[in-house]
């Protein structure tokens, strides 16, 4: 169904009290809607978190763009997903699209990079991943991650990054011909 | 040789989860916030659980074609375009003060109304659904700025109280991203927030067969330079939607 679950309104008795109104109000509606997203996160969240490094190259945004996301998703969720695909297609959609949003921002207005609350101490493989990383298009970064990081299937991919399965798969070979001659070097 | 899988993300923040769900319960009360503004401008329309689609027409009845183009303000500078075909029937928790002396179901202790009600096939514009909340009483509102649907009352929806009537702008998908064309009646369609600059301008044509639409095209643009956003060709039983790439829509496919 492509309505929102926003029209499941629930009676309520006038004498109510406010607080117990709103009670009832979570209790129906709103707590099965962060229990689905919730178990959304659980299933996801750790993956998403590396494409989302992956993407932008910067450990200190990552938290704050995730947040960013999770928030749009957590409004639009759907009522029912088709399939596991559809529900992790939408879903690092809207990761993608946050981060393409963040990376755009960033060429508009440089920011200086501050030290995150609890620095963050990658192991040089990791940071030398990122920096190959950052060299490719974000559009060759974006298939590398989604398949080869973390395991989506063409179909999934193309559908998340809203292209042809084709071009999946020629943006990723040559992502990974790239990628393979800079970690190389 | 590093490799792909080296690539080790920085853990979570101590608060992370904490303030995710502050941000969720920010842009909740932001949204509500937003519409309460509107609704005091008397936009929006109060919907009881009357229908699945949440809609009261603005229409005055009346056949054949209409063809309207309309400038609309745009909250926040996005709008949301729905267009499906319908869908079974659901039940849905009804708004209202319960009648105590009546039977209800419960729901974790607490009696809840539920009633039975169609998914319509639907085509509109709108800036979003929010609940209120003012002394008790919720009421979920809605702008609807066009839409057509056999649920509205006249069969159509141009608003008139903060839109305006506009010089006529062409319908066409030039340059929109085909979304896809959605067909059966298990409620395939789209749900599409876009990002538009106010103002927004839309236009609807509609064809109407004894009050109900049979036919509807909608197209919307946004600012002064009346940039594409969505065009939607619309009946009750196929939707074709194209959307400007800033749109991010969601929705479910054909049967």
């Amino acid at each position: 169904m492509f309505f929102s679950s926003v029209e499941a309104v629930v009676a309520q008795p006038l004498a109510l009290q406010i607080d117990d109104v709103h009670e009832r109000v979570r209790d129906v509606e709103a707590i099965s809607h962060r229990r689905r997203f919730e178990s959304l996160l659980e299933r996801h969240e750790a993956r998403l978190r590396r494409v989302a490094f992956g993407m932008l190259g910067d450990a200190h945004r990552v938290d704050d763009v995730l947040q960013d996301a999770f928030v749009k998703a957590y409004r639009k969720l759907p009522a029912r997903f088709e399939s596991v695909q559809q529900e992790a297609a939408w879903l690092y959609r809207i990761v993608h699209r946050t981060c393409l949003n963040e990376l755009r921002g960033r060429r508009r207005r440089p920011e200086f990079a501050g030290l995150p609350e609890e620095a963050h101490a990658p192991n040089e493989d990791s940071l030398a991943v990122a920096a190959a990383l950052a060299e490719l298009s974000v559009d060759a970064r974006a298939v590398v991650l989604l398949v080869d990081l973390i395991g989506l299937d063409y179909e999934t991919a193309a559908s998340a990054l809203r292209i042809p399965r084709g071009t999946v798969a020629s943006r990723l070979n040559a992502a990974r011909t790239k990628l393979k001659a800079i970690l190389d070097a | 040789m590093p490799e792909l899988d080296d690539l080790v993300p920085p853990p979570p923040r101590g608060t992370f989860h904490e303030q995710l769900w502050e941000k969720v319960a920010a842009a909740e009360h932001a949204a509500a916030r937003r519409w309460r503004m509107i609704a005091v401008a008397a936009v929006t329309v109060a919907i009881a659980g009357t229908s699945a689609a949440g809609v009261l027409a603005f229409g005055s009845g009346g056949a054949g074609p209409l063809d309207r183009t309309l400038s609309c303000p745009a909250p926040q500078n996005r709008l949301d375009v729905l267009a499906g075909v319908r869908g079974p029937s659901k039940f849905v928790y009804q708004a209202g003060s319960p009648d105590p002396n009546k039977a209800v179901p419960f729901h974790r202790g607490w009696p809840v109304h539920t009633k039975l009600v169609a998914h319509p096939a639907l085509v509109e514009v709108d800036a979003g659904r929010h609940i209120i909340l003012n002394q008790g009483i919720i009421t979920l509102y809605q702008t609807t700025f066009a839409g057509a649907s056999p649920s509205y009352k006249s069969g159509y929806s141009f608003d008139g109280t903060v839109c305006k009537q506009a010089k006529t702008i062409p319908f066409t998908s030039a340059g929109l991203k085909e979304i896809g064309v959605f067909t059966g009646a298990q409620g395939a369609g789209v749900s599409a927030e876009c990002p538009i600059a106010s103002p927004a301008t839309l236009r609807m044509r509609v064809t109407l067969k004894s009050g109900t639409p049979t036919a509807a095209t909608l197209t919307l643009r946004g600012g002064m330079d009346l940039r594409l956003a969505a065009y939607v060709e619309w009946t009750p039983k196929r939707v074709s939607v194209w959307l400007a790439a800033g749109c991010d829509p969601y929705g479910a496919p054909s049967e």
